[in-house]
C-alpha cells in the first residue's frame, strides 16, 4: 500500500497538550498535526493514554494543559456538542449506539446539528418541518447505504450483530458531515474477514474527503492502512512517522516489548 | 353501572396518566425524582382559574376561551417547570445524586406556601368552562365534562407520542434517555434537551391540573400533594422513564381506585388502600414495573 508524505494543509494541530487527574499524567506534552486527507493511526500499549486523547479532542476531558486547534479554531474548553457542529465525529471502544432506537433512528440523530430545530413545526405541521424531516430521514438512509446497512435500518440497533453495530457508529458520526472523523478501534473483536471489510469502509471514509484518525491494535491494519503512525506510551507520544520507519523505531519495540525485547 | 363506572375510571386515569407523564419524562433523562412536579400542576390548575377571569373579555366564552385558558396555563406550568430546574436542579446536578432531590422538596414546600401565603389557603370554586351536559351512552349518562376531559388528555398524548417518535427533537430526547453523555457527542446540546423535557412535562402537569380543576370543581393550595403522589406511583408501577408505562400505570391507577370504591362495602374509604396494595403486589412481582427494563446502570 501507498504511504504518502504529508500533504494538503494542516487540519489538527494539538500544542503541549496535557490531562491530569490528580498525580497521573493520563497524556502529557503532546505535540502532533494531522493534514487533510490523511489516515493516521495512533498506536501504543494498553494504559498509553490514546483513549484519554481521544476524550480530550471530543471535549470529554477539559485538558489540563495545552492547545488543539481545529482549522485554526482552539477546541479545547468547548462543549462536545460544539466540537461536532464544528466538524469532529467519533465512535468509542466500546460500541455507545442509542440501543432502544432503530438502526436508521441513530444515524437520523447523527444529523442533529446540521439541520434546523422546529419546536412549534410539528404542530403547525408546516412545510418546512415536513421537508426537514424527510430530509433528515433521506441523508440518513444514504449513510446506511454507505457504510452497507441499508437492509438494517428498521431493526433495533441493540438487536444488530457485533460488526454491524461498529459501522453503524461510522455511519452515525459521518451524518454529523465531519471533516475529521476519529475511530477509537474500530475492529476490536472482529476476526480478519470483518477487520479487512472495515479497513475498506475506512478508505471510502477518506474518499468523501473525510480525515481519519483512529486507534488500532491489530498491527496487520495499521500497517495496512495508515498513511502516518503516532506511538503513544505513558502518555507521551514516543515516535511518528510512517509505519514501516515506526515499526522499526527501537523505542517503539522497546515500549512493546520491554527494554530486552528491544536488544 | 359498569360503563358509568368505567367512564369515570378512564377520566381519573388520564388525568394521572398526564401527570406521571412528567415524572417519566424528567426521570428518563436525568434518572432524578421530579419532586415539585405535583406543585407545577396545581399551579397550572391556579393559573387557568386567573385566566379564566380575565380572558372571557378577550375570546369570549364558549370553547375558544376554554382552549385559551387551556394553552396558557400549560405553557405557564411549562415555563415554571424550566424555570425550577434551571435554578434548582441544574447548578446541582453534578455535585450529589441527592442534592437535587433534597431541592426538589424544597421547591415544592416554597411553591405551596407561596400559593397558601399570597392567594388563598381556602378552596377556591373552579369555574364550569362550559355548560355541562348528560349524554346517554349504553343506558349511562355521562357527562360532557367527563367527554372533555378525556378528550383533551388523549389528543395531548397523542401530540407527545408523535413529538417523540417523529420529529428530530423527540428523537434527539429519547437519545438524550439512552445515554446523554454519547447524545452530547452526536452534537445534541443535553442542556437544551433537558430544558425541553421540563417544558413538555409541567405543560402536561399544568394540563392535569385544569382537567383536574374541571372534575372537581375546586381548587387548593395542596391539590397537587395527592394526585401527584399516585401519579408518582403509577409511573413506577408502569415502569418509570418508560413512556407508554406511564399511560399504562395511570389508567390502571384509576380503573383499580373506582372498581374499588364502586364495587366493595365501604370500597370509597379503602380504595387508596386498595389500589396502593395491588401496586405494592405488581411492583413484588416486577420490580421494574410493568413495561420497564431492568433499571440501567448509569455510568
Amino acid at each position: 500500500m501507498t504511504t504518502k508524505a504529508p500533504h494538503g494543509r494542516v487540519l489538527l494541530e494539538v500544542k503541549d497538550l496535557a490531562q491530569h487527574f490528580g498525580g497521573l499524567k493520563a497524556v502529557d506534552q503532546v505535540n502532533l498535526s494531522i493534514h487533510e486527507g490523511e489516515i493516521v493511526s495512533v498506536i501504543g500499549p494498553n494504559g498509553a493514554g490514546k483513549t484519554t486523547f481521544f476524550n480530550v479532542l471530543t471535549g470529554v476531558y477539559p485538558g489540563t494543559r495545552g492547545e488543539i486547534l481545529f482549522n485554526g479554531r482552539e477546541l479545547r474548553g468547548m462543549a462536545s456538542h460544539d466540537i461536532v457542529a464544528a466538524g469532529v465525529a467519533r465512535t468509542f471502544q466500546n460500541i455507545r449506539l442509542f440501543a432502544h432506537m432503530t438502526a436508521l433512528e441513530n444515524v437520523m440523530v447523527g444529523r442533529h446539528t446540521r439541520t434546523a430545530q422546529f419546536l412549534l413545526g410539528p404542530l403547525l405541521r408546516s412545510a418546512a418541518f415536513r421537508n426537514e424531516e424527510k430530509a433528515i430521514e433521506t441523508a440518513a438512509k444514504e449513510h446506511l447505504e454507505f457504510v452497507g446497512l441499508k437492509a438494517l435500518g428498521n431493526e433495533l440497533a441493540k438487536n444488530l450483530p457485533y460488526g454491524a453495530q461498529r459501522k453503524l457508529e461510522i455511519a452515525r458520526a459521518l451524518a454529523s458531515e465531519p471533516k475529521l472523523l476519529i475511530l477509537d478501534e474500530p475492529t476490536a473483536g472482529m476476526n480478519s474477514t470483518e477487520s479487512q471489510d472495515l479497513v475498506a469502509l475506512v478508505r471510502k471514509v477518506r474518499e468523501r474527503g473525510v480525515t481519519v484518525l483512529l486507534i488500532e491494535h491489530q498491527m496487520r491494519v495499521v500497517m495496512d492502512i495508515s498513511d502516518r503512525v503516532f506511538v503513544f506510551d505513558y502518555g507521551v507520544k514516543i515516535a511518528e512517522g510512517k509505519p514501516k520507519e515506526v515499526v522499526a523505531n527501537a523505542r517503539v519495540i522497546e515500549a512493546y516489548l520491554g527494554k530486552e525485547g528491544a536488544q | 353501572m359498569l360503563i358509568q363506572q368505567l367512564v369515570n375510571a378512564l377520566t381519573l386515569g388520564a388525568i394521572y396518566s398526564l401527570i406521571a407523564l412528567g415524572y417519566t419524562l424528567v426521570y428518563g433523562i436525568l434518572a432524578m425524582i421530579n419532586f415539585a412536579h405535583s406543585e407545577v400542576l396545581m399551579l397550572g390548575a391556579f393559573m387557568a382559574l386567573g385566566l379564566a377571569a380575565l380572558l372571557p373579555a378577550i375570546f369570549g366564552t364558549g370553547v375558544v376561551g376554554l382552549v385559551g385558558m387551556f394553552i396558557l396555563s400549560m405553557a405557564g406550568a411549562g415555563v415554571i417547570n424550566v424555570l425550577v430546574e434551571r435554578f434548582a436542579y441544574r447548578p446541582l446536578r453534578h455535585i450529589s445524586r441527592l442534592a437535587p432531590l433534597i431541592s426538589a422538596i424544597g421547591v415544592s414546600i416554597i411553591l405551596q406556601n407561596g400559593v397558601f401565603l399570597w392567594i388563598s389557603t381556602q378552596s377556591l370554586r373552579f369555574p364550569e368552562p362550559v355548560a355541562i351536559g348528560q349524554v346517554p351512552v349504553f343506558g349511562a349518562t355521562i357527562s360532557t365534562l367527563q367527554i372533555t376531559i378525556l378528550a383533551a388528555a388523549l389528543i395531548l398524548m397523542g401530540l407527545l407520542h408523535f413529538f417523540v417518535e417523529r420529529t428530530k427533537l423527540g428523537k434527539a430526547m429519547r437519545a438524550c434517555s439512552d445515554d446523554i453523555q454519547t447524545a452530547g457527542l452526536m452534537g445534541i446540546n443535553p442542556d437544551y434537551i433537558i430544558a425541553l423535557t421540563f417544558f413538555i412535562g409541567g405543560a402536561l402537569g399544568g394540563a392535569a391540573g385544569v382537567l383536574y380543576g374541571m372534575n372537581y370543581g375546586s381548587i387548593k393550595y395542596n391539590l397537587g400533594f395527592l394526585p401527584g403522589a399516585k401519579a408518582f406511583t403509577a409511573a413506577v408501577l408502569g415502569g418509570i422513564g418508560n413512556i407508554r408505562g406511564a399511560v399504562l400505570g395511570g389508567f390502571i391507577l384509576g380503573i383499580l381506585e373506582v372498581l374499588a370504591s364502586g364495587y366493595i362495602p365501604n370500597g370509597a374509604q379503602w380504595r387508596d388502600v386498595i389500589a396502593f396494595t395491588v401496586l405494592i403486589i405488581v411492583l413484588l412481582v416486577r420490580p421494574s414495573g410493568l413495561l420497564g427494563e431492568k433499571i440501567a446502570e448509569k455510568v
